[in-house]
């Protein structure tokens, strides 16, 4: 086929598919999710076609010349085509299931496509204009599926929250392509991989301007606090946008203009990124909410990501992007599978408290192994996939950052490291081993569903294997030190957790001290000044800016008598003077008209003289 | 002799559409003649269908003139049939057809001689569209006017019949005039042919006191009939006087075939000419626009207009260029669709029947009772102002660019004022064009009056002449092309 049509069916199949369903309302229920996966898969074959080819580009002229819409499919897009499209399709599959009673299925599948749609776009933009365009669509579509079940007040708060959060990174973004056009008079990104840019202020504050997207889209501090919320999503789609695809495009973003970035910027990127991390790794310690801890995990495994980049080894940010997306997709179906079967169990409590839970492998025993495959993953544990990109980002860290005060990083990173292994432990033993701490329901009557929802399942656990990604379960060039290092951190962690909760068996036992969180500090710092500053605006406008008005309006008044008068007895005079000259001049034209015909001929007679007298002259 | 003879036959062979009405005349009133009336009011629907299958046959003769025909003259320079003429005998024939079809859909009735006159009168105007020779224009003139003078006065009543005497004496005078003009002409010249080369280079050699009001008085005939000042006075009575559609008939045909007799004669005039006409224009255009403010009738109101219109069309001919020329084509073409359909329908929507006078008052709130119409006519007089989305805005626009033209190559300060007076007239004119759609729209309806009841044809009609005014607005060069193209 021809490749440029390859790119554009692949690009615009997901977008057909959410106006086809979206125009088909209700009626399309019943096979909206079929649809979508059908749409999906068609885009995956596709997109394995294009691995076929060499770099692909399709160049149309939109905006100016220098501005075109180009799209550009590489290696590094083509690997993402397919690793959102499978996701997605594994989503989709899972969704059909988990979503079989929602009355809207038809909305929540087309929100699907059209969040798949603007991925793609971003993935396959070959300039940061259009980059930026499906940058945002992606942004409303998370937006409308956080929001997807709005009669929840908290999924419509979180939907807003994150809305706005993301307003201000995009700012940030907008600017920063705003200052490459300016210098370069282009935003291809081919342009952008010349040298030239090397310590120079103006890239280092472009480069953190547009890191400012990445900031929001990819939660990093001190932009992250919108990504917990937006667990009020259905977890499918927490799984697809929150944890797998979305939410990585930042990092995305940054491999792509990573070659702008100066050594100032990325020293900046790598600071922010150890903070996320670590901060994300230590609230995950004290969630007790299933879906809440896997969303700081994210946070972390991103900010891990973003230190990657910042410590120069865009590549290794990439694979762990890929490990990650699939683990981490497959730790959140796998909390949705065991949030829908105690869902179905019975209703009055929280599903998704891990303290109501315990002792959950024997009835859920795919989840369980599943769950278990994918957390060691994240864990780190060598035989996962995990193990491979986490090992390559210390590697590629420690050697960058020897011998300097930014060794720090690393170190930190080992730390989060541990620390990850903890929580995932904790939360591993407490779903799925010790007693069942529920008292609503009886334990008896939980069990698994449906293979449509298991199958996906086992796809992510099984590609959380190292062999997707290296022949050699431990990787292609192992440093042996490194390994050792980060697998004796990684099992100390989960030695730790498991004696921590071994005796665990009681409910109480189990309140953790809430840390204090960003959000408390942004209601003091940002939020109740700007509430003061507008009551203060209310009062300007109230009595100085109203004063103004209602006194301009009163002079107004007084003004609009005076011209009346004006307009009255000397505008008005003008035409109705203009008006009585015309009438009159009609009388007089008319007045020839007596009616007696001897007049008529009379009048003709002298008109006639008048105009040879006139031309004779 | 016999050379003679050949060539009166070779003429008649370009002669059919004359000889078909003569056939016609002939044979409609001896079929008058020959059936008694059934009617007391006269002959109906029958006669009206027969009229209109004559001028439906003149139009295909006519067209196969138009397709076959090379420029020619005819018996001796005495007619000449070239794309003018026939462009003018298809607007005369088209003028005809809506006049009848016009008087058949508001069901009038009339004695039988009416339609054979009728037949007479555009067997009159083919005539004259064709005439080069002065003394056929003065005939065919006297043809048209004979036959004017009996459809005005047609219905006997007392207010006809005063309006036809009105233009019976006034005609006569000006014919008197036109008369006493050529013979100084022929005296001059020695010639009647005016396209004669000889005719225009004798008339540039003598004095310009001599031949210019020889000129003027030769044209006064030709004035009259485009009802231009100031020979303009007769124009409102006989438009009240007479029936609508004989008054729609007349706002057209005889004025489009004395327009082009006035061009064939200024195509030979000395340019010095050109002020006379300019002020004639200027002139005409004032009178019947500020006259037009004071009316309450609505046919007198349309008699003034056609009057100003008048103006308009000779403001093409001041810039005695084939530019000017062709817009004034254009503009009486153009008229055409406008002013016939304001008449059919303020003939069907006005409550006062068939009475002479129409009293704008009369149109008050008809407009919610008949919207189409009312919205139809609306345009049809928004044509007439020349504005915009109407072709008459096109035609107004042709004529002045044409003037501006001739101001530029002349730099005549009268052009000038023309221009300006032109323009600012078209601006009064729009107070008095708007006063009945005024009236169907935002007056309140009479309290006496009656619902007024559409005939569907004369919708029919109105709507067909309606839509060239928008369609010739948006393809202007169709027609355009087409005149370029005589």
């Amino acid at each position: 086929m021809n490749p440029e049509l390859l790119l554009w069916i692949i690009l615009l199949l997901p977008f057909a598919g959410f106006l086809l369903l979206i125009l088909s309302g209700r009626s399309a229920n019943t096979w909206s999710g079929w649809l979508g996966l059908g749409f999906s898969l068609v885009g995956l074959g596709f997109s394995f076609q294009t691995t076929q080819i060499t770099t692909i580009e399709v160049t149309h002229t939109w905006i100016s010349e220098a501005l075109p819409f180009a799209l550009r499919a590489d290696d590094l897009t083509r690997k993402m085509l397919l690793l959102v499209l499978f996701i997605a399709s594994l989503v989709q599959l899972f969704s059909l299931e988990y979503m079989r009673e929602d009355k809207n299925r038809f909305r929540y599948f087309a929100f699907l496509q059209l969040f798949v749609g603007s991925m793609l776009g971003i993935l396959l933009a070959n300039n940061l204009l259009i980059l930026y365009v499906f940058w945002e669509l992606v942004g409303l579509s998370s937006y409308l599926l956080i929001s997807f079940w709005y009669t929840k007040p908290e999924a419509v708060l979180a939907a807003r929250k994150a809305f706005l959060v993301n307003r201000i990174g995009d700012v940030g973004l907008a600017l920063g392509i705003f200052g490459v056009y300016n210098r370069l008079g282009t935003l291809d990104f081919s342009v952008l991989t010349s040298p030239e840019f090397i310590s120079n202020p103006y890239w280092t504050v472009i480069g953190l301007l547009l890191f400012c997207g990445t900031l929001a889209k990819s939660a990093q501090f001190p932009l992250h606090v919108w990504l917990p919320d937006a667990m009020e999503g259905p977890t499918p789609v927490s799984a697809l946008i929150h944890a797998a695809t979305m939410v990585a495009a930042g990092v995305y973003l940054l491999a792509r203009i990573f070659p702008i970035l100066t050594p100032d910027a990325l020293v900046v990127i790598a600071l922010i990124g150890t903070i996320t991390m670590v901060m994300g790794a230590l609230y995950a310690l004290t969630q007790t909410d299933i879906k809440k801890t896997m969303a700081y995990s994210t946070v972390s495994q991103l900010g891990l990501m973003v230190l990657a980049v910042g410590v120069g080894a865009p590549h290794a940010a990439m694979f762990h992007l890929f490990t990650h997306a699939f683990f981490k997709a497959g730790l959140f179906l796998s909390s949705g599978s065991v949030i829908h079967s105690l869902h179905h169990a019975g209703h009055g409590f929280d599903a998704q408290d891990v303290r109501l839970m315990g002792g959950l492998r024997k009835k859920l025993p795919v989840t369980f192994l599943a769950y278990t495959v994918c957390a060691a993953a994240l864990s780190g544990l060598p035989l996962t996939s995990g193990f491979l990109s986490k090992d390559e980002i210390l590697h590629e860290a420690f050697q960058a950052t020897a011998h300097s005060w930014k060794l720090i990083f690393p170190i930190a990173a080992t730390i989060s490291a541990g620390l990850t292994a903890f929580y995932m432990a904790k939360q591993w033993r407490l779903v799925f081993f010790g007693n069942w701490r529920n008292e609503h329901i009886e334990l008896e009557s939980v069990h698994e569903s449906s293979w449509l929802q298991k199958l996906p399942l086992v796809v992510l656990a099984v590609l959380s294997l190292p062999f997707l990604f290296s022949l050699n379960p431990l990787g292609e060039h192992v440093d042996l030190g490194v390994a050792l290092g980060s697998t004796a951190v990684a099992l100390t962690g989960i030695v730790l957790a498991i004696i921590r909760y071994k005796s665990v068996e009681r409910l109480d036992q189990l309140t953790d001290v809430p840390l204090l969180t960003l959000d408390q500090l942004y209601q003091t710092v940002i939020v109740n000044p700007f509430l003061k500053f507008a009551d203060f605006c209310t009062w300007i406008d109230r009595v100085i800016v109203d004063g103004i008005v209602n006194g301009s309006a009163k002079s107004q008044v007084i003004l609009a008598h005076m011209l009346g008068w004006l307009d009255r007895y000397v505008v008005d005079g003008i035409p109705t003077g203009t008006a009585y000259v015309v009438g009159t001049i009609g009388k007089m034209t008319r007045r020839f008209q007596g009616g007696q015909v001897q007049s008529y001929i009379v009048v003709t007679m002298l008109g006639l003289a008048a105009l040879l007298i006139w031309w004779t002259w | 002799m016999l050379e003679q003879l050949d060539h009166i036959m070779a003429s008649l062979a370009s002669f059919t559409p004359e000889v078909w009405l003569i056939v016609a005349f002939v044979a409609l009133i001896s079929w008058d003649l020959i059936t008694p009336e059934v009617q007391e009011e006269g002959r109906g629907g029958f006669f009206h269908f027969l009229t209109f299958l004559v001028f439906a046959v003149l139009g295909l003769f006519v067209y196969h003139q138009w397709q076959t025909q090379s420029p020619g003259a005819l018996f001796h320079q005495m007619l000449m049939l070239d794309g003018k003429a026939l462009f003018f005998k298809a607007l005369i024939t088209l003028s005809a057809l809506i006049a009848i079809l016009h008087s058949w859909v508001m069901k009038r009735r009339w004695s039988g001689e009416f339609f054979s006159i009728l037949i007479g009168m555009v067997f009159g105007l083919f005539l004259l569209s064709m005439a080069t020779n002065l003394l056929m224009v003065y005939l065919s003139l006297e043809v048209v006017s004979i036959s004017s003078y009996i459809l005005t006065a047609f219905r006997g009543d007392r207010k006809s019949s005063e309006g036809g005497m009105k233009y019976v004496l006034f005609g006569s005078v000006s014919s008197g005039l036109m008369l006493y003009g050529m013979s100084l002409l022929y005296g001059l010249t020695t010639t009647l042919d005016f396209t004669n080369p000889a005719f225009g280079r004798i008339l540039l050699s003598v004095d310009p006191l001599v031949s210019a009001s020889a000129l003027i008085l030769a044209m006064s005939g030709l004035l009259f009939k485009i009802s231009a000042v100031p020979f303009q006075i007769w124009n409102p009575d006989v438009y009240e006087a007479a029936d609508t559609p004989v008054v729609s008939f007349f706002s057209v045909a005889p004025k489009a075939a004395a327009f082009l007799v006035l061009m064939r004669l200024f195509s030979v005039l000395p340019l010095n000419f050109q002020p006379v006409l300019a002020v004639i224009s200027l002139v005409t255009i004032t009178i019947g626009n500020f006259s037009a403010l004071w009316q309450t009738d609505a046919k007198r109101l349309m008699a003034y207009s056609s009057i100003a219109q008048s103006g308009f069309v000779m403001v093409g001919l001041v810039a005695f260029s084939s530019l000017g020329n062709q817009t004034a084509l254009f503009y009486l073409a153009t008229y055409l669709f406008g002013t016939m359909a304001s008449f059919v329908l303020i003939d069907a929507l006005s409550s006062s029947g068939r009475k002479n006078s129409v009293p704008i008052s009369s149109f008050n709130g008809i407009g919610k009772q008949q919207p189409l119409a009312a919205v139809l006519l609306t345009i049809a007089f928004l044509s007439l102002v020349g504005l915009p989305l109407t072709v008459g805005f096109s035609a107004k626009l042709l004529v002045f660019s044409s003037l501006w033209e001739a101001y530029q190559q002349t730099s005549l300060n009268l052009f000038l004022i023309l221009f300006a007076f032109g323009l600012l007239n078209t601006a009064v004119s729009l107070a008095f064009y708007l006063k009945i759609p005024f009236a169907l729209f935002f007056r309140k309806a009479n309290d006496e009056a009656l619902p007024v009841s559409l005939p569907r044809g004369a919708l029919f009609l109105s709507l067909l002449l309606v839509l060239p005014i928008i369609l010739l607005f948006i393809k202007t060069d169709w027609l355009i092309n087409w005149i370029s193209g005589i």
